[in-house]
């Protein structure tokens, strides 16, 4: 067969390998790990502290919040930490937030709850945790080599495909006449900026309409074209700076620092583990 | 590998057994995640399903639905002018300029109608008002509609 012909069997292989066996650097996933407990605590441990809610349910909350994040942030059994959080994550979500009626079922919550339970499917423990510390102790004491930061990054892939499904819904959504004539975002402006009066600059509606469709291109590529190595490096900068312009012009909470934080799950982890040693 | 990278290399791979070394039990678990990664946002925004346990993906979706905009235009030597609004009521009310303006219903609607007539209880006004709607984009709520003011006890 010649190198130019699709294969389907061999196409099938290369994404199940892709997606399934690829073992290399595990200082991506620590690092997703890390940035993750950073973003829970900055978004919810004021919720958190004992004094506002002393119930019984109330503190059983904050100490398994703060238990299960500070566990998974130093990375003391790791994976067993992480599923705690993402645990007292879908407690939050489905049963204070869903069910109570609290406000926690935004979708900034929901990313954190699901890049934190896919990172408890990744090797995140095996870099700069507490569980690498024994490893490597384990290892002196018994005179054998160092272990290696290698582990199996099928929870990474899945964090990928959580960031690349997330664009292309989100562009799904933009698939609508008010969206691609630019009065959704005319809406979105005046609404944080110049309520309650429609701005009389001659530009402002073409210029909405220009910016509505950049965004949908954006968010398609972004959803199709981050699997491509050679157009990574253009679109995962401009991913990077399609979420900051958002994290400051717009209320986005920790939205856009988790997309940003879910990077790395995209850039090789061999690329991420040599910058580090760099 | 191409070339050894320091702490790639040597020693055991593992640190802890994995508890997804299986390579079954790794596939059933990348299906059924990726499946509901993908599945859950086309059920709800492809089939219409309104389950909280699946969640649509669509950045800002609600971000200004229902805010409302409004002119204003105030009856002078015979003609009708546009006005400015926001910057004469917060300066006849005593309202402090960073103060936001939001309208996002009829009845906050209701309440700037009511501010309009107390900054301007002689004048002769006229309101347009048009509402963010998903369908429509602009949906009109009043053309040109003169401003009727309740009478003082």
């Amino acid at each position: 067969m010649s190198a130019g012909t699709l294969n389907p069997a061999r196409m099938f292989a290369g994404c199940r390998g892709w997606a399934l066996d690829t073992v290399d650097s595990t200082r991506s996933s620590a690092l997703i790990r890390i940035g993750l407990v950073f973003l829970i605590w900055s978004r919810y441990a004021g919720e958190f502290v004992l004094l506002r809610d002393p119930s019984l349910l109330g503190i059983t909350l904050s100490l398994n919040f703060f238990g299960a994040s500070l566990a998974m942030l130093v990375g003391y059994r790791t994976r067993l930490a992480t599923l705690w959080m993402a645990a007292v994550l879908f407690t939050m979500y489905f049963y204070f937030g869903v069910e109570l009626g609290r406000p926690w079922v935004q979708h900034h919550t929901y990313l954190l709850l699901a890049a934190t339970f896919l990172s408890a499917l990744t090797p995140a423990g095996r870099s700069y945790s507490v569980d690498r510390y024994l490893a490597l102790r384990r290892a002196a004491r018994a005179g054998t080599p160092e272990p290696a930061e290698l582990g199996n990054l099928f929870g990474l892939r899945l964090m990928m495909l959580q960031l690349c499904t997330m664009y292309f819904w989100t562009a799904y959504d933009k698939l609508e006449g008010v969206w691609l004539s630019g009065e959704r975002l005319q809406h979105i402006f005046i609404w944080y900026y110049h309520s309650p009066t429609m701005p009389e600059w001659p530009f402002f509606a073409p210029l909405c309409a220009l910016v509505a469709w950049f965004v949908l291109v954006l968010e398609a590529l972004l959803a199709c074209g981050l699997f491509v190595p050679r157009l990574r490096r253009w679109l995962i900068p401009a991913g990077i700076a399609l979420h900051l312009l958002f994290y400051l012009i717009l209320v986005v909470k920790t939205f856009s620092l988790t997309c940003v934080l879910l990077y790395l799950a995209v850039i090789p982890a061999r690329r991420v583990h040599e910058f580090l040693d760099a | 590998m191409s070339e050894p990278v320091p702490g790639l290399s040597g020693g055991r791979p593992q640190i802890q057994p994995d508890l997804f070394d299986a390579v079954t039990l790794r596939t059933l678990v990348f299906v059924a995640v990726f499946g509901i990664i993908m599945g859950g946002p086309f059920y709800r925004q492809v089939l219409g399903g309104t389950s909280a346990w699946l969640r649509p993906w669509g950045m800002y979706h609600g971000n200004g639905i229902n805010t409302v905009i409004v002119e204003f235009e105030r009856h002078r030597n015979g003609t009708w002018e546009v006005f400015e609004v926001v910057p004469e009521i917060k300066a006849r009310l005593g309202i402090a300029p960073e103060k936001r303006l939001r309208i996002n219903n009829e009845a906050a609607l209701g309440k700037v109608k009511l501010l309009v007539c107390r900054a301007f209880p002689d004048a002769r006004i006229r309101l347009s008002a048009r509402q963010a709607d998903r369908v429509e984009g602009w949906r009109t709520l009043a053309e040109r509609e003169p401003l009727a003011c309740p009478r003082a006890r």
